[in-house]
């Protein structure tokens, strides 16, 4: 009995395999513009990760911007509500989610059962996302990888005063034109979504226990520049990109008794059935 | 943009809106023919003093949904930044501005015809600064005289015990000079009598609609958002007018019936929410998008909070009156007041408030809206940024994502609830 959850977001796909309420398998992967090649490649990915047929997953549940083209789920629920249920599940005392993304960023509250109480969300803009730290580093040179290593490195740091990505870009290139050093430039990025972050997660707001989940989480220079502009301590889960689908499949995991529908109407998914199982 | 489909209007006065707003333009034009003077006036100015004195007032802002309801908001949005008129502007300003600077082009297909230019017109500084600002830029596009009646704001009125005479004063002297000014214009004499007989006819509109409104406390609500939206027209916009009243009455009888009958605007009613403030007039199809859902708009805050019975004797005494206890002149608390009495009343279990960020007065107090709302009545809220008229700044499948994570808290504060 395996419960599957998939979180198809704008930039990576995520998944987690459960047996029962133990983690088999996760993968993440890097979507290529198609959200429903990326859950079958992730399927593949998990199946040969836990060495089970397809067969053997019982219930299947999605999330994300993509959730609704995932051929083979059975069950949707938004990105709220699964980060709310797999961080709830990983550390019951946490109240408050920062989810940064690719292209969105969240506040999430939840109450002492986990539930979610509130939830603010970044409109129209890709500043204060991951989107924004990704043109950045291009911009700099440095690998997406290496901007929290960068960061903290530098004692002191470059205002910059604006978060729109179009602007910052010319921030950027103008304090490399005068010299700056990369490493001050690069906290002072961090800074500055860190308070366009704490603006927005504000209205909540946010209290202790914090986490801080998506893809920015793996960035320690951000994770430190938010923890100082909120003024608390934040704490980032070992796998901080899977937790939605995490939560996604336990929501799937609590459904299993739900019968499986018919999946044969996708003609991609039935050829892949018959390969996989 | 992709929308969702029509919003769907249950009701019978609902559907009835439409023809009295296509009279309203084809009234208009009549009244330009026969040399009665045509005025425009800015929301919350005083109609019912225009009503009386014999001229056809056309609340310009009215065109703005019309306008965005058939998409071409944006064409006078385009028409007004071309002139050098922000962008960041509020949108019930720039259409206007955008419809004054296009009303002689002949290649513009205005909705409805369009309006017929103005004699003149008036103004109030109720709720915002831009009202004003704004209704005196097409007094010039146009070459129109302005008459402006001043609001106080943020004053410190809680109860109508806390009304000093001098606060009334300040509204009746300029009450006073907009009739001079109204008199300069149209070369007649002004006719209080007149004035208190609209009032009487107003006051009989809101009583049979305030009556009406009191079924949407039934379970399911009888009206859905997208029937409240077009049923405001009449009372709204053609106050103290025989037509209106009757209108009011078949609304009073239908909401009666439906009541009576158990027949809900969206069945099964799953939840029931609030809708703070005005839809976004471009995509009313968004109002679909919940009610698919189970979820209702059983209560509204928009537009009732003008309809308060005057004084037939004390005509602009009592006007001011309602001027001065408006909870959007006022302070946050005032608005706070007002809309968790509403949301007791109507036994609801959310509030929707579209964030409009160019509407100034309204968005500043929000956040503190929202809080007070959980805080005090356990109120989850739904807000994302947009506007009324300006579809720029309105994405659906964001607004959708925020009103499925929206529902889902609904949906599981429901089970907890449901649980032994």
């Amino acid at each position: 009995m395996y419960a599957l959850g998939l979180d198809i977001g704008s930039a990576y796909g995520k998944a987690v395999l459960l047996q029962g309420e133990q983690i088999v398998a996760s993968r993440v992967l890097r979507t290529d513009g198609n959200m429903e090649h990326t859950a079958l490649g992730l399927l593949d990915q998990i199946l040969a990760a836990a060495h089970i047929p397809f067969g053997e997953i019982t219930f299947a549940a999605s999330t994300g911007i993509g959730r609704h083209l995932v051929p083979f789920t059975q069950k949707t629920n938004t990105e709220i509500t699964c980060q709310a249920r797999g961080i709830a599940w990983m550390c019951p005392t946490v109240r408050s989610i920062i989810d940064i993304g690719g292209q969105d960023c969240k506040g999430i509250k939840l109450d002492e059962a986990g539930r979610t109480i509130d939830f603010v969300m970044n409109d129209k803009c890709a500043a204060g996302t991951g989107r924004f730290l990704e043109v950045m580093a291009t911009v700099l040179g440095i690998s997406l990888e290496n901007l929290g290593a960068t960061s903290i490195q530098a004692t002191q740091s470059v205002k910059i005063a604006s978060t729109c990505t179009v602007f910052g870009e010319s921030e950027v290139v103008s304090h490399l034109a005068h010299g700056a050093p990369k490493e001050q430039i690069v906290r002072g990025l961090h800074e500055a979504i860190a308070r366009r972050i704490a603006g927005m997660v504000g209205k909540t707001p946010c209290e202790p226990d914090l986490v801080i989940t998506g893809g920015v989480a793996k960035n320690v220079g951000a994770v430190r520049a938010l923890e100082q502009v909120m003024g608390m301590q934040a704490f980032v889960p070992p796998e901080p990109q899977i937790t939605a689908a995490l939560g996604c499949a336990l929501m799937a995991e609590r459904t299993q008794s739900h019968p499986r529908p018919d999946w044969s109407h996708s003609a991609t998914l039935d050829v892949r059935t018959r390969e996989l199982s | 943009m992709t929308t969702t489909s029509r919003s769907q209007k249950s009701m019978i006065a609902a559907r009835e809106v439409y023809g009295l707003v296509k009279s309203y333009y084809q009234e208009m034009r009549q009244a330009r023919e026969q040399g009665v003077p045509v005025v425009w006036y800015s929301g919350q100015a005083p109609v019912e003093l225009l009503e009386a004195a014999g001229v056809f007032p056309y609340l310009i802002e009215q065109y703005c949904p019309v306008a965005a309801a058939k998409q071409l908001a944006p064409l006078y949005l385009d028409a007004a930044e071309r002139r050098g008129y922000s962008e960041e502007l509020c949108s019930y300003a720039t259409v206007p501005i955008g419809v004054a600077l296009e009303i002689d082009n002949p290649r513009f297909h205005h909705a409805n015809g369009g309006p017929v230019k103005p004699d003149f017109l008036v103004t109030s500084h109720f709720l915002c600064d831009q009202r004003v600002k704004y209704i005196k830029a097409i007094g010039r596009i146009l070459d129109r005289p302005v008459g402006v009646i001043d609001c106080v704001h943020n004053i410190d009125i809680e109860e109508p015990s806390d009304i000093k005479q001098y606060h009334l004063d300040y509204y009746v002297t300029q009450y006073q000079e907009l009739i001079r000014f109204v008199e300069q214009q149209t070369g007649r004499p002004y006719d209080m009598n007149r004035l208190g007989e609209v009032v009487e006819e107003f006051n009989h509109g809101i009583r049979l609609f305030m009556a009406g409104l009191e079924y949407q406390q039934s379970v399911p609500a009888p009206m859905s958002a997208s029937d409240f939206f077009a049923i405001m027209f009449p009372l709204f916009v053609r106050p103290g007018r025989r037509e209106t009243t009757e209108f009011c009455g078949r609304f009073h009888d239908e909401m009666k019936a439906r009541s009576e009958q158990g027949i809900g605007a969206v069945t099964p009613e799953k939840y029931r929410l609030m809708f703070d403030g005005l839809p976004m007039w471009f995509n009313l199809g968004l109002l679909n998008y919940f009610e698919e859902a189970g979820a209702s708009f059983a209560a509204f805050t928009m537009y009732i909070d003008r309809f308060i019975e005057l004084d037939p004797e004390r005509p602009l005494e009592s006007m001011a009156r309602r001027e001065l206890l408006n909870h959007i002149n006022s302070h946050a608390l005032r608005r706070i007041e007002y809309v968790g009495e509403i949301a007791r009343k109507f036994k609801l279990d959310g509030i929707f408030m579209p964030g409009f960020e160019s509407c100034k007065p309204i968005y500043v107090h929000q956040e503190e809206l929202k809080r007070a709302m959980r805080g005090r009545l356990d109120l989850p809220t739904l807000s994302f940024e947009t506007d009324f008229l300006d579809e720029r700044y309105y994405s659906d499948a964001l607004a959708k994502s925020r009103i499925d994570a929206f529902l889902e808290i609904l949906e599981e504060r429901r089970a907890v609830a449901c649980m032994p």
